[in-house]
């Protein structure tokens, strides 16, 4: 192809696009931006390994109870919080480790899941099942209307348009602007019905009717759940901070034609459910195991690699992505995780990065 | 209409040796611009980056918008907004396109059937090139950064450039002429 003819292209097609830097745009940026100063905020609050409730808490309870019935912590953090990021590895007697580092700030795929909770975040769960049915449901302030995306499909939510897709065999994604405000609400399940999604959608009650852009602080978004398909309950969210650390330790192994990517991310419950949200949304089959007496989930994602997940301590979390392994051998391999001391991984990275 | 040109020689065209002293003009200027001057600068064009790598609009300023607002909380640290703002950019329309691949695996579907982009044959080629090369075409011959630019943003060698490049433009070749 000859390279002038391709850039006379390029600008055809992308020019015509408009979108000029307006107030609406402006505003937009501006929200995101207090978004994220706030979180930063609330994690760089309180000096180092200290873990506080930042409850995502009026409405927390789905049955108008306390928060004692709210299910806490359903993959069963470690409980001790150095404040440090720990490192793991895989068993060396089987693994080769083939690149290792640690870098400074989230990956750009940890940020877009914050960025996913931008407004407020809950997530409904099945008690005491922690691989059971899942709703994540973010809501923000917004001024435009949710509109069609290709390959979604139009329901009634309560009298509302929202746009349907279904991301995997037990997965759908749900989008919706509730009663007519200025907000949008998205809507994220796993192991729910399609029927069951926009059941437990339509009894979402706003706790604040008729918000109006721009947002203030008095703001009150998120929503009391009212119907209840299968027995679910509200999450109670639980935000770590701590002192900034590195954000991101990342150990890619190999063993013969499997490989593994370890990623050990700060984040406490909220960042835990969003990349845990993240990851059914596409899930096909969705296990419980154990990872160093702490539990984890087993994800299947539907290009063949698993995903185990687990928080190892209540302001960290570890994501071990397995490519090219049988199902079988998974259990084998979740067996053979091992813990690093500080020193253990400074050689680590000192011999791969 | 047919997008293949005459000669077809894959090599993207030769970049001026001066080019070096107007990055670092070009990067003085930027230090003395406040973060709305930024935004209303390049807003829009790299809402049409974004457009040429996601393929829908919607998605496109979802995220320049995310981007512009990692910039204006590290806006008083960056010695180079511009470039933040272009791999920002880059970072996120991976994030969209890994996504969407993810979904479109389990729908069997073939390729990229929710680009806007398709009422064009080079829309469609575009679709199918991996995110990285998708992104090096884009940057190089629409966007007009130099090769050295390019492998900052995607934190890959010049020469891998030129390499993705080459094959880019041969692929594109390849699918329009199927």
């Amino acid at each position: 192809m000859n390279p002038l003819v391709l850039d006379d292209h390029l600008h055809r097609l992308a020019d015509d696009v408009a979108a000029p830097p307006s107030s609406g745009a402006r505003q937009a940026i501006g929200r995101r931006a207090r978004v994220l100063r706030r979180r930063r905020q609330v994690r760089n609050a309180v000096g180092g390994g200290l873990v506080v409730v930042a409850a995502v808490a009026t409405g927390l309870a789905l049955r108008g109870g306390p928060a004692a019935d709210v299910e806490m912590d359903p993959a069963g953090p470690g409980t001790t919080d150095t404040g440090a990021l720990p490192a793991v590895t895989l068993d060396p007697d089987e693994w080769t480790v083939i690149g290792a580092g640690e870098y400074p700030e989230a990956t750009e795929e940890s940020a877009s899941y914050e960025l996913w909770a931008e407004g407020s975040f809950q997530v409904f769960r099945a008690d005491d099942e922690p691989a059971g049915p899942t709703a994540a449901v973010s809501h923000k302030v917004a001024f435009d209307p949710v509109v069609a995306e290709p390959l979604d499909r139009e329901v009634d939510v309560d009298g509302d348009t929202g746009f349907l897709r279904q991301t995997a065999d037990e997965s759908f994604t749900l989008r919706w602007n509730p009663d007519h405000g200025d907000t949008q609400a998205q809507l994220t399940s796993w192991g729910l019905t399609q029927d069951q999604v926009v059941e437990f959608a339509g009894g979402l009650q706003p706790r604040e009717d008729g918000i109006s852009a721009p947002a203030t602080d008095a703001t009150q978004l998120g929503f009391v759940a009212t119907q209840l398909p299968v027995p679910l309950d509200e999450v109670l969210v639980v935000t770590p901070v701590g002192q900034p650390q590195p954000g991101v330790r990342q150990v890619m192994l190999r063993s013969g034609k499997r490989t593994a990517e370890v990623m050990i991310d700060r984040g406490g419950e909220e960042a835990y459910e969003l990349k845990r949200a993240a990851l059914l949304a596409t899930a096909g089959d969705v296990r419980v195991t154990r990872v160093l007496d702490r539990l984890a989930l087993l994800i299947e994602q539907p290009d063949g690699q698993w995903s185990l997940i687990w928080r190892h301590t209540p302001s960290t979390m570890i994501t071990v992505t397995l490519a090219g392994v049988e199902r079988a051998d998974i259990d084998d391999i979740a067996g053979r995780v091992r813990e690093l001391t500080t020193d253990q991984w400074s050689d680590l990275v000192g011999d791969h990065s | 209409m047919s997008v293949l040109g005459g000669a077809v020689s894959g090599v993207p065209p030769a970049v001026p040796a001066e080019v070096d002293e107007r990055a670092s003009l070009e990067l003085a200027v930027e230090r003395s611009t406040t973060f709305d001057d930024l935004f209303r600068r390049r807003y829009e064009p790299m809402v049409r980056v974004a457009f040429l790598l996601v393929g829908t609009r919607a998605e496109a300023e979802d995220v320049v918008q995310d981007a512009f607002a990692r910039i204006e909380l590290r806006w008083a640290r960056l010695d180079n907004p511009e470039g933040y703002l272009r791999r920002c950019v880059v970072n996120r329309c991976h994030d969209v396109l890994r996504r969407r691949r993810l979904e479109q695996r389990f729908l069997l579907l073939r390729r990229d059937d929710t680009s806007e982009l398709q009422a064009d044959e080079l829309g469609d080629a575009l679709a199918v090139l991996s995110p990285k090369r998708r992104a090096a075409v884009v940057l190089r011959y629409y966007d007009g950064l130099r090769e050295r630019e390019i492998a900052e943003i995607l934190g890959v060698r010049q020469g891998t450039v030129k390499s993705m490049l080459h094959r880019a433009l041969a692929q594109l070749r390849e699918v329009i002429e199927r």
